[in-house]
């Protein structure tokens, strides 16, 4: 291009030096040749050096201007200075300069779209993933990159590179909207679904976690389905023996005593269950009355222990206690006993015949502002399928030998109720190589008797 | 990938990598889930594991076919042609693990009617070892990651001599008690398929450093990388 103006100004010189030497061969034709071509040639010589001259003028400007051009586009905020060119070339740089705000005006517009976009996209607590027709990367929000444990996500990867998830490709490929409910690498239920189609084949897809949602409805499924069980299988005996004695058995004395003492066992079942029940609705609904003080863990410890004596002398299970003298938490009385009896009585029921139980008590925390209690047995333990939902509602990690025991399902809800209403933490770990750790963690009170 | 003229060509391609890293991770989840069947005696996870089974053996006879069309219509040289002639071998050995883990959940169907060995016999770290070195040998098949492949190559040893070691324990559980031969035998069935998962790996990884650098490495003595 550049080369092209540069031949056609050249051409302009030659002309206008012809022109000029033709033209002053023509004024001067009185002369004779010989003294004419020597002004023609000094006619021609100056024209060529002015048309030189005019080039590298014009060629400077249109350098300058490319220069400037080149500035404005590696930063789009400068600008051409109006250097006293010609008009023309004024214009033209006029021209660029708006161009070039123009330009600057949409960066800006769209580096703030992109902005809001991702503090939109970062700030749901769903994962959003959009990647184009290609499949490559054009977004991966904060939330979905947790989700499928993805460290970078850099804008314009093939997004296979990252994440292998088999659904997630089939919904992407997928032309109706569809979803899929898949373990990912940090979540364990999580669903998801194809929002729509932007920029031609391109897609987007969300993805919600699920887990606590799926993991409530199979309690509540579960719950249901255990209450209705529990319940109905001491009625079923109820019903049974008294219909039994109903139809003759009130007359023979032998077997009359017998079904009287099944109605009062299964009575005083169900009436067990109510009453549970009734203390887990009171906890629940905030009714059931705490009071909260210092409480010394030696004596509860040994009242609890005293309520399990006869159990643990039926089984020959050794209980054992270490506890430091001067321990104390904030909790109330009657419920840390009902919590330590529970716990200790199930590592009787639950344990090992003739193993042992250990009930221990030591400073926890940071800086020691916490006590924490565990009760450990030696029997068989607890499966880790089992062990995160042994504190659900009727929950059974072995129903027939829990129902034997005598328990009704509920004992451990309680505790875990009441545990965290006294502000502290409950939970179940295995008792390494064979048994259960159950330990609860409360807060420690300064000192006995004066309440914190 | 290389920029070809064809963008159906292109797109084929990458279709056929999307699949074969997708299959591959539907191996390694139910590897995963078979070893969870037997850790946690669950008999519905292993029933899940074995009826899943047929969606790997679907990929197997998709993504062949996929291969075998582009083969065919597009005539693919050099990387390309190596790419294809890869994933014909790569879906075998993605399907042979699929099956390796059916296996294992059959066996956990039986483990779990038998009590448990004492002292138990923990197969974690073995099952750990293998299902890192697939997921390794599935980044490197990703991230055309020559070295990668190649380490994983070698890490293979060390499964091999877990497998051996667990293998001279549930020996000698027989040793001591012959009674408990029932219980060991589905467990050393375990520990045969975890080996054989692990060799089918290596087989990726090899497969993967042909795709890369053209250069044969199977049946050869490791050079670890730099």
């Amino acid at each position: 291009m550049i080369q092209r103006v540069r031949l056609r100004l050249l051409g302009l010189a030659v002309l206008v030096s012809l022109a000029a030497g033709l033209g002053s061969a023509a004024v001067l034709r009185v002369r004779t040749a010989s003294e004419v071509l020597p002004i023609a040639i000094a006619a021609f010589a100056a024209a060529i050096v002015i048309g030189c001259a005019m080039i590298a003028i014009v060629r400077g400007m249109v350098r300058r201007l490319v220069k400037a051009m080149r500035d404005v586009v590696r930063d789009p905020s400068r600008r051409i200075a109006d250097d006293g060119a010609g008009d023309d070339l004024r214009e033209l740089a006029e021209w660029i300069n708006f161009l070039a705000e123009d330009a600057d005006r949409s960066h800006r517009a769209l580096a703030r779209e992109r902005m809001l976009l991702a503090a939109v996209a970062d700030g749901s607590t769903q994962g959003v993933i959009a990647v184009d027709s290609e499949h490559r990367i054009e977004l991966l929000n904060d939330a979905a990159r947790k989700m499928l444990g993805v460290t970078s996500s850099p804008v314009g990867e093939p997004l296979i590179d990252f994440v292998r998830v088999p659904e997630l490709f089939d919904l992407i490929d997928s032309d109706v909207a569809a979803t899929a409910e898949v373990q990912l690498p940090n979540t364990p239920r999580a669903l998801i679904r194809t929002a729509r189609k932007w920029g031609g084949d391109g897609r987007v897809l969300l993805l919600e976690d699920v887990t606590t949602m799926r993991r409530l409805e199979t309690v509540r499924r579960d719950f249901v389905a255990n209450v209705s069980h529990e319940l109905r299988t001491p009625v079923a005996v109820i019903r049974a023996n008294a219909e039994t004695l109903m139809a003759g058995a009130k007359d023979d004395p032998a077997i009359a005593g017998k079904l009287i003492d099944g109605l009062h066992r299964n009575a005083e079942r169900l009436a067990r269950i109510l009453a549970d029940l009734l203390d887990l609705s009171r906890l629940d609904a905030g009714q059931y009355r705490l009071e909260l003080g210092s409480v010394a863990l030696g004596p509860v410890i040994e009242q609890s222990l005293s309520a399990v004596e006869l159990q643990a002398a039926q089984r020959n299970v050794t209980v054992e206690v270490a506890s430091p003298a001067d321990l104390a938490v904030r909790a109330d009385p009657k419920a840390l006993d009902h919590i330590l009896v529970n716990l200790i009585d199930n590592g009787v029921k639950y344990g090992r015949p003739d193993g042992s139980v250990w009930v221990e008590a030591r400073l926890d925390g940071p800086a020691g502002n916490a006590v924490r209690i565990e009760v450990r047995d030696d029997g068989p333990g607890i499966a880790d399928k089992h062990r995160a939902r042994v504190f659900e509602r009727f929950y059974r990690a072995d129903p027939s030998r829990s129902r034997e025991a005598g328990g009704t399902g509920l004992g451990l809800s309680i505790v875990k109720h009441l545990v965290e209403s006294m502000d502290g933490e409950v939970g179940v770990e295995p008792n390494l190589p064979q048994g259960s750790i159950f330990w609860l963690r409360l807060p420690r009170a300064s000192s006995i008797g004066t309440p914190p | 990938m290389t920029a070809h003229t064809s963008k159906e060509f292109e797109q084929e391609l990458r279709t056929l990598r999307e699949r074969l890293a997708t299959m591959g991770e539907r191996s390694a989840r139910q590897l995963v889930l078979a070893m969870k069947a037997v850790a946690d005696k669950d008999d519905d996870l292993a029933r899940d594991v074995i009826k899943n089974d047929t969606q790997i053996d679907r990929d197997e006879n998709d993504i062949d076919e996929l291969a075998l069309q582009i083969l065919a219509t597009r005539q693919p040289v050099a990387s390309d042609l190596r790419f294809i002639t890869m994933s014909l071998k790569f879906v075998v050995d993605l399907e042979r693990i699929g099956d390796l883990a059916g296996g294992i959940a059959k066996r956990a169907l039986e483990l779990n009617r038998l009590p448990s060995l004492e002292p138990r016999i923990d197969l974690s770290k073995l099952a750990a070892l293998v299902q890192k070195n697939l997921q390794a040998a599935l980044d490197a098949f990703v991230r055309k990651d020559a070295d990668g492949a190649t380490a994983v190559i070698s890490a293979d040893a060390e499964i091999d001599k877990l497998n051996a070691s667990l293998f001279a324990e549930l020996i000698a559980h027989v040793a001591t008690d012959p009674a408990t031969v029932t219980r060991v035998l589905p467990l050393t069935s375990v520990c045969r398929y975890l080996e054989r998962v692990g060799d089918h790996v290596k087989n990726l990884a090899e497969e993967v450093v042909y795709m890369v650098k053209a250069t044969d490495v199977r049946h050869r003595p490791i050079i670890p990388p730099n």
